[in-house]
């Protein structure tokens, strides 16, 4: 495995309000996830989990300390600036409502493409690679209210890699899944990590909290434990699967 | 960045908009028609205005029919002539030398060798026609047969009058006097019988109305035993000149001004339709141009400003729902890498694409109603419309007004979901992230007071100097206080808008308490203060439209009840008719007169007066009116009391001027320096509240004086509730006489105004009450699991609705009675009158009515399982 860091979170505090009202939702947090690596985060509700992963896209700014994305720091990042790293460096596959209803397949995995100013044949044609390597590539055109919700994750973990982006977060990507195809949601994560993607996935589910190399727990806005490499997720499948 | 790349970050955006629209139809369907119905208004009333003003081409229908030259016979072998108004008429004046020796008769001149081989021509012109009556009336000469004559008349049934004793008359004249059967059609044996001589003409025809609906029309064919018989005293056709119509073969300008000249030079004047119509080309003068009326600038533009806020309001309202909606799907594209700039461009592509197809559909819509809706137009601007003038620049500007209305709406939404973060995109917490980037409304606190206090103490002394400015000048006044009321109205507008959100924070402090809807409403209420804003100042406008409406009726009213008294010389009841002084000579005439107007009004009493001369001269008082001669009757009807009307019949005068009557007599004399004296007669003074002053005598005593009398032509009839719908009715008859205009507007107007406000409250109401659903969903549901009653969600969509209405009719109430007291002016109402009860009705009204509506379309069931979305 490598060692460089896709992400790196050093002592971050987020401090949401002032005063009275003032919630710290992280508390001197640090998480390092290497290229290639994936790493699940578990907690019960409020732990910080969802800001965690917020601040790791950039979707947020920290009250206190760094977060850098493949060594940068994000802090010293514009919203113009934020918003390119998005583009080109981190996806996002969420729970549900992963994607623009208003637009198909093709379109939602093409969307970082166009907003980035490619044309839309070329983005296309990138998406549809990108829906070829989900297995959906016959699935381009349509819209998202006509496919399964197992469907719609594939799509989002497209739109998720699509244009060598180096850093996917997941945020309970399979809740919303049966579990035969929340395990195939886990296996293609895995198997863009293995091609040297790093992931963070935010989960309540021990099962596909397996799947990843490390696990780290989180209560009250930090980190519990964090444990080593676990067996692999191969362990975890039937004998017949494997 | 490329342009090219610039372009593309737009598409996403446009592809999302596009399929949106059609993914919310309903939604859809609605802000499109909120947009694109006052573009389909502007383009139909400018249209319809633009063809129905003077200079259109749709108006020399009205003058000239379809044809290409109309002719004027004068009675002089060689004119000169000049075209005027850029080619609308022609003026003429005979050659130098001529003398009155050298006159023909017009009707006698054949113009056919004037004209080039291949025309043709038709007479026209007026004649008087006499009825048995007693009464007059004017007909066309025209050959309904006749292409030339489109515009000028046309036939509703029977056929074109062509046989010298036949007539067409209109459907108004054939009903009133008794022409049609029951079944509404023209009569067989129909005859117009004429006094006189004349005989009776028969009526083959109902004729259209020439230029106008409702009109009284009478035509004869040139055929026609009237024209050139003199019947008539002022047959135009017989004696001045005689006009012909004429429709020409292909010619070029060149010799259709060669034409011109030649028929110049045989005393013909011609009109031309190709000089009114392309004036240029023909070198003719442009008419000084009319200074623009300032009043008319500022006022329109308070009313456009206003329509334009309106149309903001409620399109920004539907827009902010829809990014609301949305808000899951912006904070995915934020998340997929997409700026602010990319998240307003999401929200204003739907602007452009709503705005594209709402103009798009407005502009079709404005030309299906004026293909469709030709004759209801006409109705209503009482022309008929042939040919529409169409001003592309017109159009296009309104286009360009309506298109950019809704993306200016969708601009609004747009700058506030650009503010937002991705996270709390993705939670869906639009309205929660502007209330916490803000300052809140207090910021807004010092400028909004401000402006209020600025507009309103400028409106209100605008109002002072405008009613100063009217009282100095009424016939030219100066329109600057009008334009600086118009933008003191304006600031007050602005200012109101601003201080909204601050009203709506204070005032839920006070209302938020007691009846859990209520009290949960007006939370909501204050919690989403950016929406109750937009509503409370769409429904402020829309009051405020209706109490300046209001203002104006009761301002009319008191105009006519106190005002218009100093210029009033009619007592009620009664009217004048005017006969001409041959007519009033004539017994039978007046006979015939008489019966006609007892029958037709019912009236009860009718007398004229007859003016009284000595030698040659007029019979004056000493304050210079030349006295009259009348019967009780009249003194009854002008309502002399009974004691003055006793001397009256001793032979006393009735003097209704004061100062006049001294020691009981009222000096009478013969006008100029040398005029004398001739008597003075016993007198009573009369104040009869009106502008009458006059020296009413009796028969005796002008017999007494050796006094001649003649006629004045003017008679007084007495019936009772005599208004304007009776004097109509007699004109039927040929008879023409007046009664005292009352001023009232027409309480059409005043429903038309109030059902408009209903309708237009009720579609705000509908419309804060789907934000208000959209959003409180969730807390719905809620209510819902720990088991409110199903009406508590309609209950809670009725008191938001109320208290937005409640807010909305106060504002408008400052905003409408503000602008309307002081536009009031004006119109020179000494005061300003309030019109309490319509207020009343408007406080009262619009928050009751909001409630229903509000009630009304809530759904009561709901399905938990929604909460989540």
């Amino acid at each position: 495995m490598t060692t460089t860091r896709a992400l790196s979170l050093l002592g971050v505090d987020r401090i949401h309000g002032a005063g009275n009202s003032a919630v710290h939702a992280l508390r001197g947090l640090t998480i390092e996830v290497a290229a290639g690596e994936l790493v699940a985060v578990m907690g019960p509700s409020g732990s910080g989990k969802s800001t965690l992963l917020n601040l790791a896209g950039g979707l947020d700014r920290a009250t206190a300390g760094q977060v850098l994305v493949d060594g940068v720091e994000l802090g010293e990042l514009d919203a113009k600036a934020l918003a390119r790293l998005r583009r080109h460096k981190v996806g996002y596959v969420f729970q549900d409502f992963n994607l623009i209803p208003s637009l198909t397949a093709a379109e939602n995995v093409a969307l970082p493409l166009e907003l980035d100013g490619v044309r839309s044949r070329p983005a296309r044609q990138r998406a549809l690679l990108a829906l070829d390597e989900v297995g959906l590539e016959d699935l381009a055109d349509r819209l998202p209210q006509d496919m399964s919700g197992g469907q719609q994750q594939r799509v989002a973990i497209a739109r998720a890699v699509v244009g060598e982006r180096s850093l996917i977060l997941a945020d309970e990507p399979t809740g919303a899944l049966d579990s035969e195809t929340g395990e195939q949601v886990m296996r293609l994560l895995r198997a863009r990590c293995a091609q040297g993607v790093a992931a963070l996935l935010v989960t309540h589910d021990a099962g596909h909290a397996a799947w990843a190399d490390r696990v780290v727990f989180l209560r009250d806005g930090a980190a519990l434990d964090d444990t080593g490499s676990a067996s692999g997720p191969e362990s975890l499948l039937p004998e017949t699967a494997r | 960045m490329s342009p090219a790349a610039r372009w593309a970050r737009w598409r996403p955006a446009l592809r999302m908009a596009r399929r949106d629209v059609r993914a919310h139809k309903a939604r859809s369907t609605i802000v499109t028609l909120l947009v694109a119905l006052p573009i389909a208004a502007a383009v139909t009333i400018s249209t319809v205005a633009a063809t129905t003003s003077y200079y259109s081409s749709n108006s020399l229908y009205e003058s000239h029919g379809s044809a290409d030259v109309a002719l004027e016979v004068t009675p002089w072998p060689s004119v000169r002539t000049s075209f005027e108004d850029e080619g609308r008429y022609v003026l003429w004046r005979q050659t130098r030398g001529l003398t009155k020796d050298d006159r023909r008769r017009p009707l006698a001149v054949d113009v056919t060798p004037l004209l080039p081989s291949g025309s043709t021509t038709t007479l026209t012109g007026y004649v008087t026609v006499p009825l048995t009556t007693g009464g007059t009336l004017y007909g066309q000469v025209l050959d309904l047969d006749s292409d030339l004559t489109r515009g000028l008349g046309g036939l509703a049934a029977g056929r074109a009058p062509s046989a010298p004793d036949e007539v067409a008359v209109s459907e108004l004249v054939a009903d009133e006097l008794g022409l049609t059967g029951p079944d509404g059609s023209l009569r067989t044996d129909a005859v117009l019988p004429l006094r006189g001589d004349a005989g009776d003409l028969r009526v083959v025809g109902l004729a259209e109305t020439t230029t106008s609906y409702d009109d009284i029309v009478v035509v004869v064919p040139p055929e026609s035993r009237l024209v050139g018989t003199g019947i008539g005293d002022d047959l135009r056709g017989d004696i001045d000149s005689a006009t012909y119509l004429v429709d020409l073969p292909a010619m070029t300008r060149d010799e259709l001004q060669a034409l011109e000249s030649s028929l110049a030079a045989a005393g013909v004047s011609t009109w031309v339709r190709d000089a009114a119509l392309h004036p240029d080309a023909w070198d003719l003068d442009r008419p000084i141009a009319s200074p623009v009326d300032g009043t008319a600038v500022a006022v329109g533009a308070l009313v456009i400003g206003l329509g334009l806020v309106e149309v903001l309001v409620l399109v920004g309202s539907a827009f902010a729902v829809g990014a609301r909606r949305q808000s899951r799907t912006l904070g995915l594209l934020m998340s997929s890498g997409g700026t602010p700039a990319d998240v307003r461009r999401t929200v204003l592509a739907q602007g452009l694409c709503i705005g594209a197809i709402a103009t798009l559909t407005g502009l079709l819509l404005g030309a299906g109603a004026l293909m469709a809706g030709r004759d209801v137009w006409g109705r209503v601007v009482d022309a008929r419309l042939f040919d529409y003038d169409v001003s592309p620049g017109g159009v296009a500007a309104i286009a360009v007004l309506g298109f950019a209305s809704a993306v200016l709406a969708a601009a609004i939404p747009a700058w506030g979901v650009g503010r937002m973060t991705a996270s709390q995109a993705l939670d869906g917490h639009i309205a929660l992230q502007q209330r916490r980037t803000g300052q809140g409304p207090s910021r807004l606190r010092a400028p909004a007071l401000a402006m209020v206090s600025l507009g309103l103490l400028g409106v209100l002394a605008c109002g002072f100097w405008i009613a100063r400015t009217w009282a100095g000048d009424p016939i030219a006044p100066s329109s600057l206080p009008v334009a600086l009321a118009a933008l003191f109205a304006l600031v007050l507008l602005v200012g109101t808008a601003l201080g909204l959100p601050l009203l709506v924070t204070w005032s839920s402090r006070f209302t938020s308490r007691g009846w859990l809807p209520w009290r949960l409403a007006t939370r909501d209420a204050s919690r989403n203060r950016g929406r109750t804003t937009a509503a409370v100042l769409a429904i402020g406008i829309v009051t405020a439209g209706a109490v300046f409406a209001g203002f104006g009726v009761s301002a009319a009213n008191a105009y006519a009840d106190t005002d218009g008294t100093s210029s009033q010389e009619l007592p009620p009841d009664a009217a004048e008719i005017y006969l001409s002084p041959r007519e009033a000579k004539d017994p039978q005439i007046l006979a015939s007169l008489t019966r006609t107007v007892t029958d037709v009004l019912g009236a009860d009493a009718v007398t004229m007066s007859s003016a009284a001369s000595k030698d040659g001269k007029r019979v004056l008082d000493r304050g210079r009116s030349q006295a009259q001669v009348v019967d009780d009757a009249w003194l009854e009807i002008q309502g002399v009391p009974e004691g003055a009307r006793s001397a009256f019949a001793e032979g006393a005068a009735v003097v209704t001027q004061s100062g006049l009557v001294r020691n009981g007599e009222v000096e009478l004399r013969t006008p100029g320096r040398s005029g004398a004296t001739l008597a003075s007669v016993p007198a009573v003074e009369v104040d009869l509240g009106r502008d009458t002053l006059r020296t009413w005598m009796p028969a005796s005593t002008a017999e007494e004086l050796d006094l001649v009398l003649r006629p004045t032509g003017t008679l007084l009839a007495h019936a009772d509730d005599l208004d304007q719908a009776g004097v109509d009715r007699l004109s039927i008859y040929g008879i023409f006489a007046q009664v005292e205009y009352d001023g009232a507007p027409s309480p059409l107007l005043v429903y038309a105004g109030a059902a408009g406000t209903l309708a237009l409250t009720a579609l705000v109401v509908g419309m804060i009450v789907a934000l208000s659903a959209s959003e409180g969903r969730s807390d719905a549901a809620t209510l819902a699991a720990v088991g409110a009653p199903p009406w508590t969600r309609r209950a809670m969509s009725a008191a938001h609705a109320t208290y937005v209405g409640g807010l909305g009719s106060g504002v408008g109430l400052l905003l409408g009675a503000a602008v309307g007291a002081t536009t009031l002016q004006v119109v020179g109402t000494s005061g300003t009158p309030v019109p309490w009860g319509g207020l009343a009705i408007l406080v009262v009204g619009v928050p009751v009515l909001c409630a229903a509506v509000g009630w009304a379309v809530t759904p009561t069931r709901l399905a938990l399982t929604r909460r989540a979305g």
